[in-house]
């Protein structure tokens, strides 16, 4: 058993390519960050920031073809992760490692009931006989805050709200109680208010279970509340990575200073929003240098020219500029 | 972003909830078919072809061959010559009633045997061919187009001149000639529901190959097969009796609906119930066949199961 402080999940220097005739699209282009026992991660980006692709490479749910992993390394509890046999990995999935969806109804099979779906992992693993999987389904329907669990539990999940399927998904993953549960845009297919409940949800069980969290998010204002730790992404790379309670009040990347801008903010008056000008890069065209540069106020030759360096700017946080270190001191 | 506890905030959702259990639970599957008027009667006829076909050749065995050369082609409607001659008789004075009623044995286990052997095969082909690798399915894609570009009927033929027409070998014929079509469909859909989101979440979740194809894809596939199976159904009596026609399927004195309307082919123009009678068995049977397995299609899939529900639901809110 590794100690209690090696990191849980370790992504390094991950990098993903899609082929498909003769384009190539780079979605991930060297994606680092750490995740830690019981603590949560939050991946922050645009869409196509290649976020969710890492996500589905650590579960290893990429197809290949067209996907493929052309370097880098995940390790989860000390042990190769990309390297071990399918079906070797496949035992741990679920075990050791859930997943929620984005888009629960999509990822809810439709001829089952929820039921029987959430007692589907203790089956596929051997652990519980059909019927005691069933009980376990409805006390885990009851823990996820499902009223009436026993009736709902023959319910399709077309007979479910949105936030109530997100909830059953969750049931889902948590049924094997895993040490780390990803959480791929968790709340972004529903309501604000229901996205609110979600998140508590997921806090709960995360505390009560001393679980870890890969939480991948574009939703900033969910990162500063529930974020342990924040890795920013932008062009298929971490940019910049850090304590949330370091990086948000000060970020050392341009890129992360323009998206803290960019929320809207009611406690002072605005006159209008602050977008990030021009459009997430094209992943199977991106910029030289830095993949920030077109967008970025203070791109100079030298970002056209080379790939920035990762500066530390403070203990445990890192940003990938040259001028990391000035944007950190709010020059 | 604290909100209060779960239960408190979906007070009002849970009475809508409730009001959904009560459409849910569950009626048993003769209710609701007693429901449908049409998969009801479409029911209540492949039941009574079901009973002919366990016990007509025991009662009626001998009426079916018993020629009367006083008796021949008589027209329908008439008592004259007792019950069994109600719908005429053929050309041989034998009553047609009877020969339908036995030669339904002959032509419906035939027909769904080819169907059913059509299916297993085909549909596990095409699984293959959708969720093992792509050379495998290039090979049994292949497989396919050629049985699909031969022509079905001189292949039936090459190999019932071959081998002798037994009804095993008529089956197995009519089978392979029908696996195409199940296969081109099963894989098309396989290919389609791998890529949906509850395959991610079950490889998530642990699940292993077998475990997704039998759990996950099988059955959303298995309610289109069984509408193709019914279309088929047909497609497959009618190749039966175009087979016995050109003297290689069933043989007489064997009764077949097929070969019943072969026979009475050359008589259309005095005697049409000799033809028109299996004709129309052939086509009620199938428009029952069809009707009953929508009606299963219906109340299998969850998503559409209300629509034969629904009219209590109505009835008890308004």
């Amino acid at each position: 058993m590794p100690n209690a402080d090696a990191p849980l999940l370790e992504v390094d220097d991950l990098r993903i390519e899609f082929r498909s005739g003769r384009e190539i699209v780079r979605a991930v282009n060297g994606a680092s960050f750490t995740v830690r026992r019981g603590e949560t991660t939050a991946v922050l980006g645009e869409s196509g920031s290649g976020k969710s692709v890492t996500a589905a490479a650590i579960m290893r749910l990429l197809a290949s073809p067209p996907a493929h992993i052309t370097g880098g390394r995940i390790r989860f509890n000390g042990a190769d992760v990309l390297g071990a046999p399918m079906a070797q990995w496949r035992k741990r999935c679920g075990r050791d490692i859930g997943m929620v969806f984005q888009d629960a109804l999509a990822s809810l099979n439709p001829v089952f009931t929820v039921g029987w779906q959430i007692a589907e992992p203790f089956k596929a693993h051997g652990v519980l006989p059909a019927k005691a999987a069933l009980e376990r389904a409805v006390a885990l329907l009851g823990r996820v805050g499902i009223p009436e669990p026993h009736a709902r539990a023959h319910d399709y999940p077309h007979q479910f709200s949105g936030g109530m399927r997100q909830r059953v998904m969750i049931a889902m993953a948590i049924a094997l109680d895993p040490s780390l549960l990803i959480a791929d845009e968790p709340t972004t297919a529903l309501d604000v208010t229901v996205q609110a409940q979600i998140m508590d949800l997921l806090l709960d069980l995360q505390r009560e279970r001393h679980m870890a969290m890969v939480l991948i998010t574009h939703d900033l204002g969910v990162v500063a509340e529930v974020a342990d730790r924040v890795a920013v992404m932008y062009g298929g790379r971490v940019v910049e990575s850090g304590l949330a309670r370091d990086v948000l009040p000060r970020p050392a990347h341009p890129y992360t200073l323009a998206l803290l801008e960019s929320v809207p903010r009611s406690d002072i008056e605005q006159q209008q929003l602050n977008p990030i000008v021009g459009s997430p890069p094209n992943m199977a065209t991106l910029p030289s240098g830095c993949a920030f540069h077109p967008r970025c106020r203070r791109a100079t030759s030298e970002c056209r020219a080379a790939r920035p360096p990762t500066v530390k700017v403070a203990p445990g946080h890192h940003a990938e500029c040259f001028y990391a270190q000035q944007v950190f001191d709010g020059r | 972003m604290n909100t209060p506890a779960d239960s408190v905030s979906h007070t009002p959702a849970i009475s809508a909830q409730a009001e959904m259990v009560t459409v849910r639970a569950g009626l048993p599957w003769w209710r609701l078919l007693a429901r449908d008027p049409l998969a009801l009667c479409a029911a209540v006829w492949l039941a009574f072809l079901l009973v002919c076909m366990l016990i007509a050749p025991m009662f009626l065995g001998k009426a079916a061959n018993d020629m009367n050369l006083l008796a021949r082609n008589l027209p329908p409607w008439s008592l004259d010559k007792g019950w069994l001659m109600i719908l005429g008789s053929d050309s041989l004075g034998r009553s047609i009633l009877a020969r339908l009623l036995v030669g339904a044995q002959n032509t419906l286990s035939v027909a769904f045997a080819a169907v059913v052997l059509a299916m297993l095969i085909g549909g596990a082909l095409g699984l293959i061919a959708g969720y093992v690798g792509r050379g495998v399915g290039n090979l049994i894609m292949r497989l396919s187009d050629v049985i699909q570009g031969f022509p079905s009927l001189l292949l039936a033929v090459i190999v019932l001149y071959m081998l002798e027409p037994r009804v095993a070998n008529l089956i197995i014929v009519l089978a392979v000639t029908r696996i195409p079509s199940y296969l081109r469909v099963t894989r098309a859909e396989v290919l389609e529901i791998r890529s949906r989101g509850f395959v991610d979440a079950a490889r998530a979740m642990g699940a292993g190959r077998t475990h997704i194809l039998w759990r996950h894809i099988v059955p959303i596939v298995a309610p289109t097969l069984l509408t193709i199976l019914t279309v088929d159904f047909a497609i497959v009596m009618l190749s039966e009796s175009g087979l016995s026609f050109l003297g290689i399927g069933i043989q007489p004195p064997e009764i077949t609906w097929g070969l019943m309307v072969a026979q009475g082919r050359k008589h259309l123009s005095n005697a049409w119930w000799l033809a028109f009678f299996p004709g129309l068995m052939i086509m009620i049977t199938t428009l029952a066949a069809n009707l009953l397995s929508n009606w299963v299609r219906l109340i299998t899939d969850p998503v559409q199961r209300w629509r034969i529900e629904a009219p209590k639901a109505a009835a008890t809110n308004a």
